[in-house]
C-alpha cells in the first residue's frame, strides 16, 4: 500500500514521540489495532472470497476488542454478534452459493493503469487524511475520566430510547424495507415471463 | 493512555485499505467486504471521539452505522445473487449490460 508507505513515516514519529509503552492499554490497544490491520490487508488481497471473508472476520473482532478498549462495551458485544456473528453468515452463505470461481488472480494484468491510477489516488488521500488525523487530535488522549458505567447497556439504552428514539424507529422500519427488498430482488420471477432478457 | 491521533490514524489506514479494496477489486463480494471495512473504520473513529470527550453521542451513532451496514449487506448481497443469476458471473467488469 503506497499509503502505508508515505504515512509510515508519520504514523513512526507519533508513535515515538508518545513514550507511553509503559502504559498496558497502549499495548493492548495497538495489539488489536495490528491484528485489524492485518486482517484488512488480507481482505483486499486474498484472492478466494471465502479466505477474504475469514480475514474480515479478524478484522471485525479486533475491532470489537478496540471497542472494549476504548470503553464500549456495549457496543463491542453487538460487533461480535451483529457484525462477525450475523453479516459475516450472509456473507459466508452468498460467497458458497454464488461463486464457483477459481478465484481472481488480483485483476493486476488487466485494466493495470486504471488500477494504479485508483491506488495513486487512495495514497493520496490517505496520506492526507492520516496527517489530518495525526494532528487533530494533538496533545489530547483517550485517558480522560469518565463516568461510571460510561458506555454499557443502561447508559446507551438511555442514551437510544429518550432523545434519540426517532432515529432508532427509523432505523427499524430500515431494516424492514431492507429485508423486504432483500426478498424482492432475490426472487425468481414467476413463470411465463421472460426470465431476463439480456 | 491512547493518544487521539493514534485512534484516528488507526481508523484512517483501515477506511484506506478498504477504499484501495474498493477500487481495485472486481469481485463484487469483496467489494462488498471492502464497504463493510470502510463502515467498520468510521465506526472506530466515532467510539474514539466518544471516549475522548466522555460523551455517548458517538457510540449511540456508531450502533446505527452498524444496524444501517446490516441492512445495506442485505440489500447488496441480494444485488450481487441477482447479478449472479443473470449474468452468470460476480466480477464488476463482466457486467457490461448498458455498454452493448
Amino acid at each position: 500500500m503506497s499509503s502505508a508507505l508515505m504515512s509510515s513515516a508519520l504514523m513512526s514519529s507519533a508513535l515515538m514521540s508518545s513514550a507511553m509503552w509503559s502504559n498496558p492499554v497502549q499495548w493492548a490497544f495497538w495489539l488489536l489495532g495490528g491484528l485489524a490491520l492485518l486482517g484488512a490487508l488480507g481482505t483486499v488481497t486474498r484472492r478466494s472470497p471465502v479466505q477474504a471473508a475469514l480475514f474480515l472476520v479478524l478484522t471485525l473482532v479486533a475491532t470489537g476488542g478496540l471497542f472494549l478498549v476504548l470503553h464500549a462495551s456495549f457496543l463491542a458485544a453487538m460487533q461480535v454478534l451483529v457484525y462477525a456473528g450475523a453479516v459475516m453468515v450472509l456473507f459466508l452463505f452468498v460467497v458458497m452459493s454464488v461463486s464457483h470461481t477459481e478465484g481472481e488472480t488480483l485483476g493486476l494484468a488487466q485494466g493495470t493503469v486504471g488500477k494504479l491510477i485508483g491506488l495513486a489516488a487512495v495514497g493520496v488521500l490517505g496520506h492526507q487524511l492520516l496527517r489530518v488525523c495525526l494532528t487533530v487530535g494533538d496533545g489530547t488522549s483517550v485517558g480522560a475520566a469518565l463516568p461510571g458505567g460510561f458506555g454499557d447497556v443502561r447508559s446507551l439504552g438511555r442514551w437510544i430510547f429518550s432523545r434519540y428514539l426517532l432515529p432508532f424507529e427509523a432505523i427499524s422500519v430500515l431494516l424492514l424495507v431492507a429485508i423486504v427488498a432483500a426478498v424482492a430482488i432475490t426472487r425468481r420471477p414467476p413463470r411465463g415471463r421472460a426470465e431476463g432478457e439480456g | 493512555m491512547v493518544p487521539t491521533s493514534q485512534v484516528l490514524g488507526l481508523a484512517a489506514l483501515l477506511f484506506c485499505i478498504g477504499l484501495a479494496g474498493v477500487i481495485v477489486r472486481r469481485n463484487l463480494l469483496i467489494v462488498m467486504m471492502s464497504v463493510e471495512l470502510m463502515l467498520n473504520a468510521a465506526n472506530l473513529a466515532l467510539v474514539g471521539f466518544a471516549r475522548v470527550r466522555g460523551d455517548l453521542e458517538g457510540q449511540g451513532l456508531a450502533f446505527l452505522i452498524v444496524a444501517l451496514a446490516a441492512a445495506e449487506a442485505a440489500v447488496g448481497l441480494a444485488i450481487v445473487v441477482s447479478v449472479f443469476r443473470s449474468r452468470r458471473t460476480v466480477y464488476a467488469d463482466e457486467v457490461t449490460l448498458l455498454r452493448r
